[in-house]
């Protein structure tokens, strides 16, 4: 058990690092930020994404040990960290776009996706999705339903990502900002990550509904 | 390749099954009447058309 705890937070901390590195390019404080590293590899050390996917192939393959040291535990560990995780995203993604409808509804507005009656509408329900079903896989035994909601949010975003992407359109996702959502060479990144975190997501859907607290006191 | 598809509809039919309808329906029903509140009570200068959609902006260099 003392192996699988420390293999899942190492794992842990890798994948925090790694979604970081990915999602807030230029942001987020890493040890690539470097100036005579961004004058030698300009684009590769900007956007540091090998960085972060790297990280998380090696937190992937931290929880084989753990996996083999103790697999109940591991199990609902991993269960755990990915309902918080994954909900805390997307409650953390939802705040901004609720409380500025227009600025969301713009970002919506360049994809030129959706048919243009619906998407004001769409740009104000969609955050209440993200919000409710970010609560409901945290604090609810509704596992199943919720990631399943979340997983057609994330294919969203992949379909969303990848048409502005191939109508080269000039936008990241706006996930968890409006400022700098115009901005092109963030799309790619914004897809990686939301082709790394479908995954975790899609094994979320196939567990049993169980609340947080059943899930640890049952043996 | 038959077999397969034919495992793969069958499997996505029974988690289909599986869901708690009920639950999704409510959550989603309680979703939209928030969406509806939230443009009703946010500020003016951030609330949007109901129906309609905002400009394009142009595409940066």
């Amino acid at each position: 058990m003392i192996i699988a705890i420390i293999s899942l937070s190492i794992a842990t901390l890798l994948t925090a690092f790694g979604v970081a590195e990915i999602s807030f390019p230029e942001t987020f404080l890493t040890i690539t930020d470097k100036d005579w590293l961004l004058e030698i590899f300009p684009t590769a050390w900007k956007y540091s994404v090998h960085i972060g996917v790297f990280s998380i192939v090696i937190a992937a393959l931290l929880i084989i040990p753990a996996w083999k040291s103790d697999r109940a535990f591991s199990e609902k560990a991993l269960e755990t960290l990915l309902r918080l995780g994954l909900g805390g995203m997307f409650i953390a993604a939802s705040i901004f776009k609720i409380q500025d409808p227009l600025a969301f509804a713009t970002l919506v507005a360049q994809y030129q996706f959706l048919p243009e009656f619906i998407t004001n509408f769409f740009a104000l329900a969609y955050p209440q999705f993200e919000l409710w079903f970010g609560l409901a896989l945290i604090f609810t035994p509704y596992t199943r339903e919720s990631a399943l909601v979340i997983f057609l949010m994330f294919i969203s975003f992949i379909i969303a990502l990848s048409w502005a992407l191939f109508h080269d359109l000039g936008i990241t996702c706006g996930c968890f900002q409006i400022e700098g959502a115009q901005d092109k060479s963030e799309t790619w990144t914004s897809l990686i990550r939301d082709l790394v975190l479908i995954g975790p997501n899609f094994w979320l859907m196939l567990r049993k509904n169980k609340s947080l607290i059943r899930l640890w006191r049952e043996k | 390749m038959k077999t397969i598809i034919c495992n793969i509809k069958t499997n996505v039919f029974n988690y289909i099954r599986t869901l708690n309808w009920k639950m999704l329906l409510i959550l989603g029903v309680f979703c939209i009447v928030l969406a509806v509140l939230n443009n009703i009570f946010v500020d003016e200068s951030k609330s949007v058309e109901w129906i309609g959609s905002q400009p394009v902006l142009e595409v940066p260099e």
